[in-house]
C-alpha cells in the first residue's frame, strides 16, 4: 500500500545540518497495525507526518499504491490526504469552540458530505463510542479519555483507510489507554490500516508489527 | 459548511468578550469617522455641480493689476452682462447679480427680514433652480416681479403656491410693492448659494445712489453666463480679456471666464493663477478618513492575532482533518466580516448621533441618505473592504502556515510582521502627537486673535444698522440714546470694521513713485468716532463739530497710510485725492479685517450722511438691560423696522469662523486618534504579553517582582512612543509654522508645546500598556509554564 524509499529529512541550523530521518525504507501493507517505538526525538512523529502527507519537506521517494507522492501536486496530495488518512494526537487537538457533535462533523464538512449522510455517520459513531448523551458538550467538559474518543471518532468519520496516531495514549491513565487501544484493535480488525507512535511497549501488543527506531533510522522491524 | 464558520465566529465572539468589544468599538469608531467624512466630502464635491447644463455655466471674473501683483475678484461692473450678450454670440444667457442683502418684507400682517439678492432675469435660466410654481420665461421680466423660495413663501404667506400674491418691501425712505411670480426650490440641487428671494437687478440699478453700478470703472456685482453648447470656453475666456480696457481706457483689469462648478472648490487665485482653494481641505479630509479606517483595520488585525496561538492550533487541526487553504481563508474572512458588519451598523448609530454636532461644526446640513441605494452599495463596499483588510492577516498568513509547525509550538511571528506592528503603533502615535500639538497651536492662535489689542475697543461695543427715521433723524435719535444711563458714547460710520468695504487706488502725494500703487480703505465717519471706538490719535486732531470746514477736503489717516506717504514726503500736510486734501490728523493703526491680513492704509473722512451703522459704547456693569432700553427706544422711534444689533466682539469672532471650525475639528480628531491609537497599543501589548507569557513565568519563578515585569513590557512601548513623539513634533512644528504663516499677526511656536503634548501622550500610553502588563505579571507561573 505504502512504500517509502530512502526517506531523509534534515534541518540546517547555523553551523550544521542535522538529520531527523536518515535512509528510512519502509513497506506498509493494507490491514497492517504498525507500532513505531523509540526514545523522544528519534523521528517517530516526523515519519508519521511524512506518511500522513502533512510534511512535504523531505528527500526520498514515497509511493502510495504505485502513485509517486513525492512528485504529486499540492492539490492532488491534499485530496489524497483527505480521502485516505485519519489523524489522532496525543493532546487530542479538538476545536474548543465546537461541541462533540460538531467536532466529529468537521471533516465531513470539508469532504462535502451531504447533511443526511452526515447525520447518520455521526449518530453511528456516537453510538459506537457511547457518547450520545455527550454530543452537545464542549471538549473542556469531557475527561481526557472521552476527548480522545472524540478525537478517534473525528479521525475515522471520513472513513479513511489509514489511521495515524501520534502517542494516542500519552496523556491518559492506563485504564483509559487500554480502552483506546481496544478501539484501535477493533478498527484494525474491520480493515483499517493503523500506524501509531508510542513509548508504551504494551501498546505494541495490539499490533502486528513493531518498528523500533534509533537516530532517525529503522533499528528493528519485528513481526509480532 | 458556512453555518459552521458562522457558528465558530459567534462562539468566538461571545467567548472573548473584551477582544470582541474592543474590535467592535475600534472598527465602529473608524467607520464612523470614515462615513462622516465621506458624507462631507461627497457634499463638497457635489456642490453646485448638479444643476442642469452646469458645464456651460461660467463666472466672469477679474484679474486686477497692482504694480507687479494681481488681485483676483469676482466683482464686476453692473453693466457687464448685457454687453457680453450683445457682443459675443457664444454667450447664450448672461446675468449680473448683487451681493446678499437683508430687506424688510411685509405681506398681509406678517413682517420679516429676509435675505436675498438682485439678479437679471437670465439668472434663473443659468442657475436652473426647480420651479415649484410660476413660469421660468416670464419670471422677473418686470420691475415689480419677485421670486421667493419655498421657505420664504411659507414664512410670509403660510403656503407654497403664492404666485400672484403681492407684498411690500420697506427700506429707509421708500416702500415698493412686488408681485410674486415664482416660487423655487432652493434645495433642488446642492448649492453653495443661500437666499430667500430674488428681485430684478433693474430695481437696484435704478436707485439714485446706485448710479455708480453703471460705470465701467466700478466693480461690485457678480456676472454669470451660460455659453452655447460646444463652445471652447478657454478661447472665449481669452476673447473677453480686454473688454473692460476697451470700455474704460487705462483700466488695470483683465477679464476671464471660470467654470461655475469649479469655483467653489478651486476658487483661490494667487497672482492671477488658480491655486488650491477649498479642494485642499477636501483632499486632506478624505485622506484623514482613509487613514483612520486603515488604522482601525490594522488594530483589528493586531488584536485578533493576539489570540493567534490558539487560532494557529485550530488552523492546524482543521488542515489535518482535511481543510484546504481557501476554505480557511473563507472562514477567517467570515469572522472579520461578521465583526465589520456589526461595527458598520453600530457606526451608523454613532453617525446618526453625532451628525447634528458635526453639521453645527461645519455649517452643513448633512444627513444619512437612507433612501439612496447607491449610498448603500458604497457603504457595503466600504464594509467589505474593511472586513477584507481587517481579516487579511489571520486569513492569509495563518492559513498558510504549515501544519507541522503549528503543533511544534508555532507562533513566533515573522520578523516582518513584528516590524509592521511596531511601525503601525509608531505611525499612530506620530499622528496623535501631530494632532495634539496642532490643537495646542490653533488654541493659542485663536486665543491670541480674540485677545489682541485691535487698536479699537471691541468689548461692550454694539453696532446697530440704522433704518428709517433712525437714519433720517439721527441727531435726535442719538441724543435720546445718549440719555440712557450706561450708554457711554454714540457715533456712526459706513464701515463694519470686519473686512474691506470700499477702497481706492487713486491716492497720490508729493514725491510719489508713479509706478507705485496702493489700495487705501475709505471709511466714512461721524464726529466722535475716534474717541467712541477707543482709537488713539497720534498726530493732529479729530474732526470737530466746532469747525464747519472739517467736512470739506480734510481727512484723517491711519499710521500705516501716514508712514507710507512719509517715505516720499517727510512731513506731509496733504494728499491728492481728486483735488488737494488736507491731512487733519493721524490715528494709531487698528485692525479692520482679520488678523490673517496685514495692516492696510486707511483714510477716514467726515461723511455722516453715508454712515448708516451706529456704534454704541456701553458701560460694562449691566449690558443686557442697557441693550433692552436701547431696543425699546429704537422701536418706538422707528416702529416699522425691527431693531437689529450685534456685539462687535461677536462679529469679530465671526471672522474666524473657519479657524474656530479648524480648532474644533482638530480637537475632535485628536481625541479620536488618541482613542484609536490606544486601542492599537492595547492590542499590541496584549499580543506581546501573550508572547512573553513564558518569559514572564520563568522570571517570576526566578523571583522577579511585579514591577520589574511591568518594565519588561512597558520599556519596549515607551521606546516606540517616544520615537513617535520625536517625529510627530517635528512634523507638527513644520506644518503649524506653515499654518501660522497665513496670519499676518500670530503667536510663536513655543518650545513647551512639545513637552506638554509628550507628557500627555506618554502617560496615556503608559497606562494603556500597564493594563495588559499587569495582567500578564499576575498570571501564576505554574499555569503559564505548564501549558508549554
Amino acid at each position: 500500500m505504502i512504500t517509502l524509499k530512502n526517506i531523509e529529512k534534515s534541518i540546517s541550523s547555523k553551523y550544521q545540518r542535522s538529520f531527523i530521518l536518515k535512509g528510512v525504507d519502509m513497506e506498509i501493507h493494507e490491514g497492517d497495525f504498525i507500532t513505531l517505538m523509540g526514545p523522544s526525538g528519534v523521528g517517530k512523529s516526523t515519519l508519521l507526518n511524512i506518511i500522513g502527507l502533512l510534511d512535504q519537506d523531505y528527500e526520498g521517494e514515497y509511493f502510495f499504491e504505485e502513485k509517486a507522492v513525492h512528485d504529486m501536486k499540492e492539490k492532488n496530495r491534499s485530496k489524497l490526504h483527505k480521502s485516505e488518512f485519519g489523524y489522532i494526537f496525543q493532546a487530542y487537538h479538538l476545536i474548543d469552540e465546537l461541541t462533540v457533535y460538531e467536532n466529529i462533523e468537521t471533516p465531513l464538512l470539508y469532504r462535502n458530505t451531504n447533511s443526511s449522510e452526515r447525520k447518520s455517520i455521526i449518530a453511528e459513531l456516537l453510538d459506537r463510542f457511547n457518547m450520545v448523551a455527550k454530543k452537545d458538550l464542549f471538549p473542556e467538559q469531557l475527561s481526557g479519555g472521552q476527548q480522545q474518543l472524540v478525537g478517534i471518532a473525528r479521525a475515522i468519520a471520513g472513513r479513511p483507510r489509514i489511521l495515524l496516531a501520534d502517542e494516542p495514549t500519552g496523556n491518559l491513565h492506563s485504564v483509559q489507554a487500554k480502552e483506546i487501544m481496544e478501539v484501535f484493535k477493533e478498527l484494525n480488525e474491520s480493515g483499517t490500516t493503523i500506524i501509531q507512535a508510542t513509548h508504551a511497549r504494551e501498546n505494541a501488543n495490539y499490533g502486528n508489527r513493531l518498528i523500533e527506531m534509533s537516530d532517525g533510522k529503522i533499528f528493528q522491524n519485528i513481526q509480532l | 459548511m458556512y453555518s459552521n464558520y458562522l457558528k465558530i465566529a459567534l462562539r468566538g465572539l461571545t467567548k472573548h468578550k473584551l477582544t470582541f468589544f474592543i474590535n467592535l468599538f475600534g472598527l465602529a469608531l473608524g467607520l464612523w469617522a470614515t462615513i462622516t467624512i465621506s458624507l462631507w466630502v461627497k457634499s463638497e464635491l457635489n456642490m453646485n455641480a448638479s444643476f442642469p447644463e452646469i458645464d456651460q455655466v461660467y463666472r466672469i471674473m477679474e484679474h486686477q493689476r497692482y504694480g507687479s501683483e494681481f488681485f483676483t475678484t469676482s466683482s464686476t461692473p453692473g453693466i457687464l452682462a448685457p454687453a457680453l450678450k450683445a457682443e459675443f454670440p457664444e454667450v447664450e444667457r448672461a446675468a449680473c447679480y448683487s451681493w446678499n442683502e437683508d430687506l424688510l418684507f411685509i405681506a398681509n400682517e406678517n413682517r420679516f427680514n429676509l435675505n436675498g439678492f438682485y439678479a437679471e432675469p437670465d439668472y434663473l435660466h443659468i442657475m436652473q433652480y426647480e420651479f415649484l410654481h410660476g413660469d421660468r420665461d416670464k419670471a422677473m421680466t418686470e420691475k415689480n416681479h419677485i421670486v421667493l423660495t419655498k421657505e420664504s413663501a411659507i414664512k410670509l404667506f403660510g403656503q407654497v403656491n403664492v404666485v400672484g400674491e403681492s407684498l411690500v418691501i420697506k427700506e429707509t425712505g421708500e416702500e415698493s410693492s412686488y408681485i410674486v411670480v415664482a416660487v423655487i426650490d432652493i434645495k433642488s440641487y446642492e448649492s453653495s448659494a443661500s437666499f430667500e428671494f430674488i428681485i430684478p437687478f433693474q430695481v437696484m440699478l435704478d436707485k439714485p445712489y446706485n448710479e455708480w453700478l453703471s460705470h465701467w470703472g466700478n466693480n461690485g456685482p457678480s456676472t454669470i453666463v451660460r455659453l452655447n453648447k460646444n463652445v471652447d470656453w478657454e478661447a472665449f475666456s481669452a476673447s473677453i480679456e480686454d473688454l473692460i480696457v476697451k470700455k474704460n481706457e487705462g483700466s488695470n483689469i483683465k477679464l476671464f471666464a471660470y467654470p461655475q462648478r469649479d469655483l467653489y472648490l478651486h476658487g483661490k487665485f494667487k497672482d492671477g493663477i488658480q491655486q488650491g482653494g477649498r479642494i485642499e481641505y477636501v483632499k486632506l479630509f478624505a485622506l484623514i478618513g482613509l487613514f483612520v479606517l486603515l488604522i482601525a483595520c490594522i488594530n483589528f488585525m493586531n488584536l485578533s492575532t493576539a489570540k493567534s496561538q490558539k487560532r494557529a492550533k485550530e488552523v492546524g487541526v482543521r488542515k489535518v482533518v482535511g481543510a484546504e487553504k481557501n476554505e480557511l481563508v473563507l472562514q477567517f474572512l467570515t469572522e472579520s466580516m461578521l465583526v465589520t458588519f456589526i461595527a458598520g451598523f453600530v457606526s451608523l448609530i454613532f453617525v446618526e448621533l453625532s451628525l447634528p454636532i458635526f453639521n453645527n461644526l461645519t455649517g452643513k446640513t448633512l444627513s444619512v441618505p437612507y433612501g439612496d441605494w447607491v449610498s448603500w452599495v458604497q457603504f457595503i463596499m466600504i464594509l467589505l473592504f474593511t472586513g477584507l483588510v481587517a481579516g487579511s492577516y489571520p486569513a492569509f498568513y495563518l492559513s498558510a502556515t504549515k501544519v507541522v509547525m503549528v503543533f511544534r509550538n508555532f507562533t513566533k511571528s515573522g520578523k516582518g510582521v513584528v516590524i509592521a506592528r511596531k511601525g503601525l503603533v509608531l505611525f499612530q502615535f506620530i499622528l496623535a502627537t501631530m494632532l495634539i500639538i496642532a490643537t495646542i497651536v490653533v488654541y493659542k492662535q485663536i486665543n491670541f486673535a480674540m485677545n489682541k489689542n485691535l487698536g479699537y475697543e471691541k468689548d461692550q461695543l454694539v453696532s446697530v444698522f440704522l433704518e428709517g427715521s433712525m437714519y433720517e433723524n439721527f441727531e435726535v435719535y442719538k441724543r435720546q440714546v445718549e440719555e440712557i444711563p450706561g450708554v457711554l458714547a454714540v457715533t456712526r460710520s459706513n464701515h463694519s470694521l470686519m473686512g474691506r468695504n470700499s477702497n481706492t487706488g487713486g491716492i497720490s502725494w508729493e514725491g510719489k513713485d508713479p509706478d507705485f500703487s496702493a489700495l487705501f480703505e475709505i471709511m466714512s465717519i461721524d464726529y466722535g468716532f475716534v474717541e467712541a471706538m477707543g482709537m488713539k490719535m497720534i498726530k493732529g486732531e479729530d474732526f470737530s463739530p466746532d469747525r464747519v470746514s472739517d467736512s470739506i477736503n480734510k481727512v484723517i489717516l491711519n499710521r500705516r497710510a501716514y508712514e507710507m506717504i512719509a517715505q516720499d514726503d517727510p512731513d506731509p500736510v496733504s494728499i491728492k485725492w481728486g483735488t488737494d486734501v488736507q491731512i487733519l490728523g493721524v490715528v494709531e493703526d487698528f485692525h479692520f479685517q482679520s488678523l490673517h491680513l496685514g495692516m492696510e492704509p486707511v483714510i477716514l473722512r467726515l461723511d455722516p450722511d453715508n454712515s448708516f451703522i451706529a456704534y454704541f459704547k456701553i458701560a460694562s456693569d449691566d449690558v443686557k438691560s442697557v441693550i433692552s432700553e436701547i431696543k425699546y427706544l429704537s422701536e418706538s422711534f422707528e416702529p416699522d423696522f425691527p431693531f437689529q444689533f450685534s456685539f462687535m466682539d461677536e462679529n469679530y469672532s465671526q471672522m474666524y469662523q473657519e479657524d474656530l471650525r479648524t480648532k474644533e475639528l482638530a480637537k475632535y480628531f485628536s481625541i479620536l486618534t488618541i482613542l484609536i491609537s490606544c486601542l492599537g497599543l492595547f492590542g499590541l501589548s496584549a499580543h506581546v504579553a501573550e508572547q512573553k507569557t513564558k518569559e514572564i513565568g520563568i522570571r517570576k519563578v526566578l523571583g522577579a517582582s511585579t514591577l520589574s515585569i511591568l518594565n519588561v513590557i512597558n520599556r519596549e512601548f515607551i521606546m516606540i512612543v517616544s520615537i513617535s513623539i520625536l517625529f510627530g513634533s517635528g512634523i507638527a512644528y513644520w506644518l503649524m509654522q506653515d499654518w501660522l504663516e497665513a496670519y499676518a499677526y500670530r503667536v510663536d511656536f513655543e518650545w513647551w508645546f512639545i513637552p506638554l503634548a509628550a507628557v500627555g501622550i506618554l502617560v496615556i500610553a503608559f497606562l494603556t500598556v500597564s493594563l495588559q502588563a499587569l495582567k500578564a505579571a499576575q498570571i501564576n507561573p505554574v499555569r503559564s509554564l505548564k501549558s508549554e
